[in-house]
């Protein structure tokens, strides 16, 4: 039966074709790394199991296909998303300024307040790099995601990317359960009548 | 012919709930689930869009009056099974909350137009899809493509459902849209699929 996991979270990869989402997710979820590139088709699954706060957690993570024509299909993996990745290319200019298009996509069609993380990805070539990091920060900064440099060949920021994201969304869950308990004591605070007084003085 | 597995899907893909009913289900193992569950749910869509555009309206029209099942002529009515192909071996009553048996007459499919049956060689794949996005699946242990069969699959299905509403929505310690862990949920469904 299912007592494996006790939480089970949907990432989804997104970004323009060839940005490396897949090298990205292989070397998180395998730990290897392969210079063929292969087009998703459609979307592929990776899940990858952690402990957080001592639960187990199951990461399953859509890594979507960049390319164009699979766009109609990818809109319908967006649903119920708690996480959403952007990845664009720093030797790749166009990547970076579709980032903007891929935000409105998100705006569309995934569920409102999901957690989003911009990620610039292949940071390990540094002599090919367009897209300076401050650049890609302060774009970041000025829509309030987080933003991080990543490279799937070395492997380093991977575990950041996706432990970070892991762990908002637990947290945010936690903070959720929070909110609606603190309501419940402002209502048992509201039988006491002490709001009564107020909304009589209020009167005009 | 027997259930072999049950799962449920939540409306994002994700696996809630999978459990095996025969002691010869091939052991997948759970990360294989969750794909298959995943999979699935990128299947439904396509499946959907595959409808032509001209049957898609239509069934928009039918599922507005898919409240009051009698009202649209082009809901396809799914025949309500009342024992499920076998007899209660005891009288106690059997349904949720409601009354004896969980419903007791044909009722619209909220899926019309997406996908319902899958057979394989070895097995059939029956898909339940819920108002609200929630997908129960079924896998017999035989193949078969017969209309009375996949009426009473749907009918296990949405069984299956009225249990989820009572058993783990009305559990105070559920976290919606999490996996399912709930003992009554376990006891009334194996009883059910026990029926058949």
């Amino acid at each position: 039966m299912n007592s494996e996991y006790d939480y089970l979270f949907k990432l989804l990869l997104i970004g323009d074709s060839g940005v490396g989402k897949s090298c990205l997710l292989l070397r998180f979820s395998d730990d290897t790394y392969t210079n063929d590139y292969i087009s998703t088709i459609g979307v592929d699954f990776k899940i990858k199991t952690v402990e957080l706060d001592g639960k187990t957690v199951k990461l399953q993570i859509w890594d979507t296909a960049g390319q164009e024509r699979f766009r109609t299909i990818t809109s319908s993996y967006y649903r119920g998303a708690h996480g959403i990745i952007i990845v664009y290319d720093v030797t790749d200019q166009d990547s970076f300024n579709d980032v903007k298009m891929w935000l409105q996509e998100i705006d569309r069609y995934a569920t409102a307040g999901v957690l989003k993380l911009m990620v610039g990805n292949k940071s390990d070539l540094q002599d090919k790099r367009v897209v300076e990091y401050d650049v890609a920060k302060e774009f970041a900064d000025s829509l309030q995601i987080p933003f991080l440099e990543t490279s799937a060949l070395d492997s380093s920021n991977v575990e950041e990317a996706f432990l970070t994201m892991a762990k908002q969304i637990k947290d945010s869950m936690a903070q959720q359960h929070k909110d609606s308990s603190k309501k419940d004591d402002k209502a048992n605070v509201n039988l006491k009548g002490q709001s009564l007084s107020n909304s009589s003085s209020g009167c005009c | 012919m027997a259930i072999q597995t049950i799962l449920v899907i939540n409306k994002s893909g994700g696996l809630v709930y999978q459990r095996d009913f025969v002691a010869t289900a091939p052991r997948l193992s759970s990360n294989e689930y969750l794909i298959l569950a995943g999979t699935l749910q990128g299947i439904v869509a396509i499946a959907s869009q595959i409808t032509p555009k001209s049957l898609q309206i239509a069934g928009k029209g039918s599922a507005k009056g898919g409240v009051e099942p009698a009202g649209g002529a082009a809901a396809p009515l799914v025949p309500y099974v009342g024992t499920l192909g076998a007899t209660t071996a005891s009288g106690t009553p059997m349904g949720s909350f409601l009354g004896p048996d969980y419903f007791n007459d044909a009722f619209a499919s909220c899926n019309g137009r997406g996908l319902k049956h899958v057979t394989t060689d070895q097995n059939s794949l029956f898909l339940y899809q819920t108002l609200t996005g929630i997908k129960f699946v079924a896998v017999s242990t035989q193949p078969t493509t017969n209309a009375m069969a996949v009426a009473v699959a749907e009918n296990l299905l949405r069984k299956a459902y009225c249990l989820y509403a009572d058993y783990v929505m009305k559990n105070p310690f559920y976290e919606p849209e999490m996996p399912i862990k709930c003992e009554l949920f376990d006891q009334k469904l194996g009883v059910l699929v026990g029926q058949l």
